[in-house]
């Protein structure tokens, strides 16, 4: 995924509607989201880490799901 | 929008008293007249809605030299400028009518003219020429086409209940048709409910002429390879659907001879359709919503909140537990197939408030599930596909508690009994995995079926609905597949027929779907699947394109699907008449699918606890009124029930074979 699709994609999260006040659940709301949307899976550790607000640390993930892949 | 019917033969006259009766069982689908063509072999029949050309419009009706008749049910809403384009190509018009454009363009292009259409649409059409009958079905099998077929002649219809009217067509159930009810919620086109009677799938044309019958279909629902989706950027495909969409409704809307009101269910669908009507055209608009006396089924406030936004002249009704037990023998022997929900009930009230109200058409939200990702399913099947790809860890499977957020028992209270449900079955290599949850839970049904009944389905058991895909489907994204699949199955066997054409036509009023125009689907089927379901948030394109039509209380709502009491209807506050007679030992033996002993322990049951029924009781009840009560009023040995025993006046009459008669 090139560096301007991820962008585009982190851009267009905040426009999402969906919001829950549980903590955990919201964390695996958002690993959903990271999943579907970069094709990348999560370890459990990774739940609930400030990924989405990071571009950086989306793009280290990419990398190293890419290089394993 | 009207009723067609037709018998074309190899050879021999057709009966014309039985096409007449077959008219007469269409009536409330055509209140306004009716008409007949009728040649050596063949016989067109036609109830009329009339809504464009009240006067040209009249059926059937045949191109310039008569050799090419139609009888049509539905609207071609491009017709205007495909009439402009044939005119080009020197046809000639004699009315202004939709109608009129289905000849001249079998005459010009074929089969290659129903690509060319934007509507919904059944037809029957008898080409003189080749002496060949033509059946055609729209896109997405907003209008029904039955058909039955002997060795030497074929009848159609838009209801089962016209070709029943022929005392020579066997009335039994079939099994298979059961099956897949009992299964999947609706038949999988061409098969129905009954032994001997067909359908022409969505998206399908057929011939029959003297090298028989045969089927095949002029369009197919495509998605682009998961990655290969041509647009990415969210503002570009936002408004790409908001010119679509704007388009449709225009269209669906404007090109009417009569007013056309729409409906407000409180949801963003019907929401949007409505105020797209009022900021783009320049026509009052009446707003009709279907409120329920049980609050946890109400969306009253919703409704109010959107028709006061936009001003419209609202009217609602509201639906108690007690009208739906009144009703149901009525909504069945209109959906004419075993239903599992109460739901086309209240639908069935309203479209009689409509009618009443003097309107004919409605512009309603139905298909954006569909086409835009707004089901509970599709949510469902994100969670598990994310389940899926590490079931062993020790966090994925509370995600389930994510689900259905709208329902009073939702999973976030029962967890444990969530996980367990969803939990079942997770193979990612299961093309089909987003359905497997409802198909096994709706299967449960089976357990109420007799042992012969059983033993006969057991011996011939539904091939897997995942290997009807199409190869490339294996490509797609998953959300795409689960869309498929409740596109070719829910969407025409259910949602738009026991809960759309039906319930609209038994009180002789049409719907339009603007989210089902071909161009929209095609937009929607070819977007990336984030901008349909964006993580758990369903149908975010739509959402973001209309935020300024919509209010926000509306826009950022969870979805809650249209949903009615059902077993409660019938037990809760004592029972109708009717149920005693079609629950007795011997209606249910006589109808041979449920076995009595297992009827009598589910109905103790609904009558101490059917307001605390779960989803599998509250089906199975449902099931079983809906199938005995198809069967008391179509199988059973009770002559065929009809509102009228003639067809509307006037009829209109063209009859070939007395003018070749008279020529000579």
């Amino acid at each position: 995924m090139t560096r301007a699709a991820v962008d585009r994609i982190l851009r267009e999260r905040a426009f999402l509607w969906n919001a829950t006040d549980d903590p955990e659940l919201q964390a695996l709301q958002t690993a959903i989201f990271i999943e579907d949307v970069f094709g990348v899976t999560l370890a459990d550790e990774q739940f609930g880490s400030n990924l989405l607000d990071d571009p950086a640390a989306i793009r280290v993930l990419l990398a190293r799901s890419t290089s394993l892949g | 929008m009207c009723g067609i019917c037709g018998i074309v033969t190899d050879g021999p006259a057709p009966d014309l008293a039985l096409v007449t009766e077959m008219m007469a069982q269409l009536y409330h689908r055509g209140p306004d007249g009716s008409g007949y063509v009728r040649d050596h072999q063949a016989i067109l029949g036609h109830t009329r809605l009339a809504i464009i050309d009240a006067t040209g419009g009249v059926q059937p009706l045949c191109n310039e030299d008569g050799t090419v008749w139609v009888t049509f049910n539905g609207e071609i809403f491009n017709y205007l400028e495909l009439a402009a384009e044939l005119r080009d190509c020197g046809h000639q018009f004699r009315t202004a009518s939709d109608t009129e454009v289905i000849v001249h363009a079998w005459e010009e292009w074929g089969a290659d003219a129903f690509n060319r259409f934007n509507g919904q649409w059944a037809l029957g059409l008898w080409d003189r020429r080749k002496r060949q009958l033509v059946l055609s079905r729209d896109r997405l099998g907003v209008r029904p086409l039955y058909y039955h077929r002997t060795a030497h002649a074929i009848a159609f219809a838009s209801e089962v209940k016209a070709i029943f009217a022929d005392p020579a067509v066997p009335r039994e159930f079939d099994p298979v048709g059961l099956d897949q009810i009992f299964t999947y919620w609706s038949t999988i086109a061409p098969r129905t409910p009954f032994a001997g009677i067909e359908q022409l799938p969505p998206g399908h044309l057929a011939t029959y002429d003297s090298d028989g019958f045969r089927s095949r279909p002029y369009w197919q629902i495509e998605f682009p390879a998961k990655g290969h989706e041509p647009g990415q950027d969210l503002d570009d495909n936002a408004a790409g659907l908001r010119e679509r969409l704007i388009e449709a409704t225009r269209l669906r809307f404007e090109r009417s001879d009569v007013p056309v009101g729409a409906y407000l269910s409180g949801g963003i669908d019907s929401s949007v359709t409505a105020a797209v009507i009022r900021n783009f055209t320049n026509v009052p608009l009446n707003t009709f919503s279907l409120r329920f006396a049980e609050a946890e089924f109400d969306e009253g406030g919703y409704q109010r909140l959107m028709a006061q936004r936009l001003g419209t002249h609202h009217q609602d009704i509201v639906v108690s537990a007690r009208d739906i037990a009144e009703v149901f023998p009525d909504v069945v022997w209109h959906a004419e197939s075993p239903i599992l929900r109460a739901a086309p009930a209240p639908l069935f009230l309203l479209s009689k408030l409509v009618r009443q109200s003097g309107y004919k058409v409605v512009v309603t939200g139905e298909g954006a599930d569909e086409v835009l990702g707004g089901y509970d399913l599709y949510r469902e099947a994100r969670v598990r596909d994310f389940w899926a790809r590490d079931p062993k860890s020790a966090r994925r499977g509370r995600a389930v508690e994510l689900l259905y957020p709208w329902m009073a028992r939702n999973p976030s209270q029962t967890p444990a009994f969530a996980r367990g449900f969803f939990g079942m079955g997770l193979d990612p290599s299961d093309t089909a995995m987003s359905h497997r949850p409802r198909w096994n839970s709706t299967s449960a049904l089976r357990t109420m079926l007799t042992a012969d009944l059983r033993a006969e389905l057991a011996a011939r058991p539904l091939p897997d609905r995942a290997k009807a895909m199409p190869p490339t489907s294996a490509s797609w994204d998953p959300l795409a597949r689960a869309q498929w699949l409740e596109m070719t199955m829910l969407l025409p066997g259910y949602i738009l027929a026991s809960q759309g054409d039906r319930m609209l036509m038994a009180n002789s009023v049409e719907g339009r779907f603007p989210f089902l125009d071909p161009n929209v689907v095609e937009f929607a089927n070819a977007l990336p699947a984030r901008h349909k379901l964006f993580g758990l948030d369903e149908k975010f394109l739509l959402k973001y394109a209309f935020a300024d039509l919509v209010p926000d209380e509306i826009l950022i709502r969870p979805k809650q699907p249209y949903r009615a009491p059902d077993a409660a209807s019938f037990f809760a506050a004592g029972s109708p008449d009717w149920l005693d007679d079609v629950l007795s030992p011997s209606a249910l033996l006589a109808a041979g699918v449920f076995e009595p002993s297992k009827i009598a322990g589910l109905v103790e049951k609904a009558r101490q606890r059917s307001g605390r029924f779960g989803n599998t009781d509250n089906m199975r009840v449902l099931a079983v009124l809906s199938t005995q009560l198809i069967h008391q009023q179509f199988l059973a040995n009770n002559p065929a029930r009809a509102d009228r025993e003639a067809p509307p006046e006037p009829l209109h009459i063209v009859d070939l074979v007395r003018r070749e008669k008279e020529d000579r």
